[in-house]
């Protein structure tokens, strides 16, 4: 048995010396991400950013062993997940850890759920024998535990909620880590907060690592620990979130802050309703 | 109501459409629509009067829309009855025939077009969409030819010609099994482009699927390949299938045509042929309204089970 | 919606693309039947033994030397017949697919770029020719105006014209709200020019995959009219050939089997080419 303490300390993911490559449909072979190393320790929420293009979603994708067939993925490297270890695992494997250790929240929760399946089956195929119920799940993502509210389809709720279905899909298997990716991109801004929130408090309540890939720096900044930065394919910087962000030391982190901090200003300076979702700006 | 105020309006435009074709066609309408066979001075006059034909061409039409709105469809001099009745007789053989080749194509053709979308090797998908190419380019009339020349001629297997046998005399039983036997042959044949059809648009929607977010979530729950196949492909793959089923419907009218002709069907298709060859015009006019009507009521129905099959309309309609 | 789809284009921005034909052995080999055709069809005189409408007593006669596939049954040959059939046929299937493309281009770029009520009235009138089996549509036309190759032609066309309109409509509707058409908009390029150089590209794409099917259609449409005896008297047409063949179907294999075999390959290779313009790489981006 472990206790708690010894739970937060455990490692829910070690990535290191990770190369990802596909080969779409009709073109050449290509590198997306190249020695990329990350780690998520239990109970932990830590930040993946970059910007688009940058590998993100790659990385994160080639972790769980999401990436298309028909891309003709290739993933090298060191991936354990909660002790696990899947480097070069086939595709049984792959499926067996999606089934019980790792979950992935998608961000567009309006094209993520079947949408003529009653949302509490949905839940309920990724319970493992002996797991919660339904409602113990809807309650613990905060929406009715009720079982008419199971019996809704995907149609008739918000996109907020939607999300919450699928964290709620996502802690079915009471996995050991939880990648989300982008999960709030799609939301409206007030429900965006609400999710993050959320998916914090279950990193402290369930003990699941959770690593948020996103390109807002602030949501990064409230709600992670530590923080990996990617650029072009690579990790470039990382360490605790204060250190990352407010004394940067890689020149393209550096940049992004400064961009930052401009667009912090101008929102400020500017009327209140106006978005404050920043993009990075790619330095040139 | 609504759905009363979509038919209407297209309904309008084919019998528009065929009013300006007896405008088109040498003589006047009533001489048009009448043909080769000869019609008394009196039934002229007394048609002519009825559409007006003495007054202004846009008289003209909204008497000739009216009347036809109303089922005056015109005489038939060829085979001396109304034609409005006439053409409905002949629906019931071609209603037999379609519905047959409507349960074939979808019986062979959703389940391969599952195939062709789900399954990993390539080499299947591309023999199946070869044979869904090959099926939409063979001309239906030469393989009914082709048909009746081997399986009823050669193999001596099926009747050829007909929809019963002529003083066949049985129970009930065995009298269904003889129109069964007379059956095959022509469904199959109007089948044929059907299933290649149902093949190819099966395919495609199910590929949509395949590439749907919520086919990704099934993936990251770990669910085996079947049961993702099973729970989320199948039922969301067939729902847009669905709602083309009344097109699909006009289209093996149009090709029964070809086909009755060569198995003596005493269909729709038999009566346009026979009223070709000897220029019955209104009922030809007659038959292309009628399928309209047909196509129409079923587009409508389809419309309505689509409702009860998918659950964003049917919830939003009872909440 | 529509009687025959090879393939539903679905109009998403992101998947947009120009035209390219895969290579493949089928492919080579359905443009190689269609350059022999095409050559058949314009060296008819000088390649066919015999006049198609010359009679003989030699009737019904099986493949010989003298005729390689035999004579019908007024003692024509059959492989002139043939050989001039293919014109007729060629004709027809390049006016359907060129005239429902033209008309298709113009009638779905207007109701797709104007929209609003425009876009009602014409895809409503588009439906009424979509209701009625293209079959029937080319039939009655024919049937009661009367037999002559360009009233085919142009009974064909209206026939099938109404589903590339439909494509190209769609291709417009998503391509008017595309970025790089708003962005043209804005900077202040007439109408003309932006349908022209930034909409036309890439909307031709789809329309001309259907085109080639329509092609086939067509053809298959003008079989079907000469075997009803819809066909133009004055030509000498596959389908024709069918139609006088069907009392003989026993007794002379070579007066059905050939010319039943040209319509089904000829039609064959029209719609491997289209389907090799139309195919997408969809298997790449699949989860499963």
């Amino acid at each position: 048995m472990t206790t708690p303490a010894q739970q937060r300390e455990q490692r829910a993911l070690e990535v290191s010396d990770l190369d990802v490559s596909i080969h779409p449909f009709g073109g050449t072979r290509i590198h997306p991400v190249r020695h990329a190393f990350i780690d998520v320790r239990r109970g932990e929420v830590v930040g993946l950013v970059g910007e688009s293009g940058s590998g993100k979603t790659m990385l994160s994708r080639g972790i769980a062993g999401l990436l298309a067939p028909g891309l003709q993925p290739r993933v090298g490297g060191r991936i354990v997940v909660n002790g696990s270890d899947l480097s070069g695992a086939g595709e049984t494997r792959r499926r067996e850890a999606l089934r019980t250790e790792l979950s992935y929240v998608f961000q567009d929760p309006n094209a993520h759920l079947n949408p003529t399946m009653r949302i509490g089956r949905q839940v309920a195929e990724a319970i493992r024998p002996g797991g919660r119920t339904v409602e113990e799940l809807l309650d613990a993502v905060g929406l009715p535990a009720t079982e008419e509210f199971a019996r809704l389809y995907p149609h008739q709720l918000s996109g907020g909620m939607k999300q919450r279905i699928i964290i709620a899909c996502a802690l079915a298997k009471r996995p050991a880590l939880v990648i989300a990716d982008e999960p709030t991109t799609a939301l409206d801004v007030t429900i965006q907060d609400q999710v993050l929130r959320l998916l914090r408090s279950l990193a402290d309540q369930e003990h699941v690592g959770i690593l948020l890939v996103s390109h807002d720096l602030a949501a990064i900044g409230q709600f992670c620990e530590r923080v990996f930065v990617m650029f072009d394919g690579e990790i470039v910087e990382s360490g605790p979130t204060e250190d990352v962000l407010w004394r940067p030391r890689h020149e393209y982190t550096r940049s992004l802050m400064a961009a930052m901090r401009e667009i912090y200003d101008v929102a400020a300076a500017a009327p209140a309703g106006t978005s404050t979702v920043p993009e990075p700006v790619r330095e040139s | 109501m609504r759905r009363i105020g979509y038919v209407i309006p297209l309904l309008i435009g084919v019998i528009t459409f065929t009013f300006v074709l007896v405008s088109l066609a040498p003589g006047d309408i009533v001489t048009a629509t009448i043909g080769d066979y000869p019609a008394s001075e009196e039934y002229l006059a007394e048609r002519r009067a009825e559409l007006g034909l003495d007054q202004p061409l846009i008289v003209q039409y909204v008497n000739y829309v009216l009347s036809a709105l109303q089922g005056d469809l015109g005489y038939s001099f060829a085979n001396r009855q109304e034609v409005l009745p006439l053409v409905v007789n002949h629906l019931g053989a071609t209603m037999i025939l379609v519905v047959a080749a409507t349960v074939l194509s979808i019986t062979i053709g959703l389940p391969l077009g599952l195939w062709a979308a789900t399954t990993r090797r390539r080499a299947v998908d591309n023999a199946l969409n070869l044979s869904t190419l090959v099926a939409f380019s063979i001309p239906a009339f030469w393989l009914a030819l082709m048909a009746v020349l081997v399986f009823a001629i050669n193999l001596a297997l099926l009747p050829a010609h007909g929809m019963t046998t002529i003083g066949f005399v049985g129970t009930p039983i065995q009298r269904f099994g003889d129109l069964l036997s007379h059956l095959i042959l022509p469904a199959a044949v109007l089948a044929v482009p059907e299933t290649a059809l149902m093949i190819r648009m099966t395919r495609a929607s199910a590929n949509e699927v395949l590439n749907s977010g919520y086919v990704l979530t099934a993936v990251s729950k770990g669910l085996a390949r079947g049961r993702i196949i099973r729970r989320h492909v199948v039922r969301n793959s067939l729902l847009p299938v669905a709602t083309v089923m009344g097109y699909t419907f006009g289209t093996m009218v149009g090709g029964s045509v070809l086909v009755e002709k060569i198995f003596g069907w005493p269909g729709m298709g038999s009566l346009l042929y026979d009223s070709v060859q000897r220029r019955d015009t209104s009922v030809v006019l007659g038959v292309v309204v009628v399928v309209a009507v047909v196509t129409l009521v079923v587009n409508v129905v389809t419309d309505v089970v689509y409702g009860v099959i998918d659950p964003k309309v049917r919830e939003a309609t009872a909440l | 919606m529509s009687d025959i789809v090879i393939d539903p284009t679905t109009p998403k921005a992101s998947r947009l693309q120009r035209l390219r034909l895969g290579r493949g052995p089928t492919t080579v080999a359905a443009i190689a039947i269609v350059v022999l055709f095409a050559l058949v069809a314009l060296l008819a005189p000088l390649i066919a033994p015999y006049d198609p409408f010359a009679v003989s007593p030699r009737i019904l006669e099986g493949p010989s030397a003298d005729h390689l596939l035999g004579t019908d049954d007024t003692g024509k040959d059959i492989l002139s017949q043939l050989i001039y059939g293919a014109r007729v046929s060629l004709l027809i299937g390049l006016a359907a697919g060129l005239g429902s493309l033209v008309l298709g281009i113009v009638v779905g770029g207007i109701a797709g770029y104007v929209g609003g009520a425009v876009d009602n009235v014409l895809m409503r009138i588009a439906e009424i020719f979509q209701i009625m089996p293209a079959m029937l549509i080319a039939l009655v036309i024919v049937a009661v105006i009367g037999r002559n190759t360009t009233l085919i032609a142009a009974a064909v066309i209206i026939a099938l014209w109404p589903q590339s309109a439909r494509i190209v409509r769609s291709q417009f509707l998503a391509l008017r709200r595309a970025e790089f058409v708003d962005a043209a908009r804005i900077s202040g390029t007439p109408a003309w020019r932006i349908i022209a150089l930034e909409i036309f590209p890439v909307a031709f794409a789809p329309a001309a995959v259907q085109a080639a099917l329509d092609i086939g259609r067509g053809m298959l449409l003008e079989a079907g009219l000469s075997f009803l005896g819809l066909g133009d008297p004055s030509t000498s047409s596959w389908g024709g050939v069918l139609r006088r063949a069907q009392p003989f179907l026993t007794d002379a294999w070579w007066f059905s089997v050939p010319a039943g075999v040209c319509i089904a390959l000829m039609v064959l290779s029209f719609n491997l080419i289209g389907d090799a313009m139309g195919r997408r790489g969809t298997q790449g981006r699949r989860a499963l």
